[in-house]
């Protein structure tokens, strides 16, 4: 299908057009019947396999709607351990973003430890 | 034996009658559970494909997060099977169409959902009856302008920011200007933690790819 003759003329090209252009392309989810059949069209050519341990009709109703407990990204973001590894190298300020963020991590950690030696405990 | 592996008596029904069953989960939760079993089974090779390829712009764990959201999608249609409407349609070609449809509208959902605590799951099912008709597109090769579109997403450095950003776009709400709309603060908030970041990066990292897309759209395509 080809798309549409979207003016990209400038570097100011709307959200919109470079929205357009990825339902388009199947990278974004389609809103029009012919964008849905674009996308279909492109899974059967990926042919992407149907695992075998998906969820069963019986684990679904079991599950009910889950939310996925692990981050997306286990690594650290670059720039945070930078901005920790500056602060401490010049005395500076930690931002309030990374602040928060180093709270949590702390309090998850604290949160493991304290699991670890309750499972060490032995039962009264 | 599993649900999915019964032989079900209702493979003569067509699928809008299996969603009306399915609507009637509190009233009739057994025929409803068997008309979900029969969905599941026709739709399942359809919805999954569409759950994998989405899933895995978002990140490199998508094993895990296509079954979580196939898990969901399935449970949404089960929970809100009613929403469905063939709106007197009886072409079953047809009816089909829209069936995916409605789930493709419901994956989107559960997506957002994994960087929400705010979705209402009926109000975004409502959007597929937004959803405008026209003919089926044949496939074909990718315009030059697709090639083009593809090769500014690989101008983003860094595969953590070209995930963060192809997540966004599941949830481009537009101003009248066109442009979009200011993502809500809990999802900036849900997306930082997803991927490890600070809510600051997250709102840098879309400005930045946006910026570098399209400017890479810009140079490179000629009207």
């Amino acid at each position: 299908m080809p798309l549409p003759n979207i003016p990209f003329n400038s570097a100011e090209g709307s959200d919109r057009d470079l929205y357009a252009l990825l339902k388009k392309m199947g990278l974004a989810v389609p809103d029009t019947e012919e964008e849905l059949d674009h996308l279909l069209h492109l899974l059967e050519d990926q042919h992407i396999p149907i695992p075998d341990d998906l969820p069963t009709p019986k684990e679904i109703l079991a599950h009910g709607f889950i939310i996925l407990e692990t981050p997306l990204d286990e690594s650290m973001d670059p720039s945070i351990e930078e901005e920790l590894q500056q602060a401490a190298r010049e005395g500076g300020d930690i931002s309030a973003d990374v602040r928060k963020r180093m709270e949590e991590d702390r309090n998850k950690s604290e949160d493991e430890q304290d699991d670890e030696q309750s499972n060490r405990l032995p039962n009264r | 034996m599993e649900l999915a592996d019964q032989p079900s008596p209702l493979t003569e029904y067509a699928d809008d009658d299996l969603l009306v069953f399915m609507s009637m989960n509190k009233e009739d939760p057994e025929t409803a559970e068997k008309a979900f079993n029969e969905f599941y089974k026709r739709y399942k090779g359809i919805v999954y494909p569409v759950v994998y390829k989405f899933c895995a712009e978002c990140t490199k764990n998508v094993d895990e997060l296509a079954k979580i959201i196939f898990n969901n999608a399935f449970f949404n249609a089960y929970q809100y099977a009613g929403s469905f409407s063939a709106k007197g349609e009886t072409k079953q070609e047809v009816i089909k169409k829209r069936i995916i449809g409605w789930m493709v509208q419901i994956v989107r959902t559960e997506i957002k959902n994994q960087f929400s605590s705010q979705y209402d799951r009926e109000k975004e099912q409502e959007a597929y009856a937004a959803m405008s008709k026209s003919a089926a597109a044949p496939s074909s090769p990718p315009s030059p302008k697709e090639i083009v579109v593809t090769r500014a997403f690989e101008q983003i450095p860094k595969d953590r920011d070209r995930e963060i950003f192809y997540t966004y776009w599941f949830f481009y709400e537009e101003t009248p200007g066109g442009n979009a709309k200011r993502l809500p603060d809990d999802v900036y908030e849900n997306l930082a933690r997803r991927y490890n970041t600070t809510r600051e990066n997250i709102r840098q990292i879309i400005s930045r790819c946006k910026k570098l897309v399209k400017d890479y759209i810009a140079q490179n395509t000629k009207i």
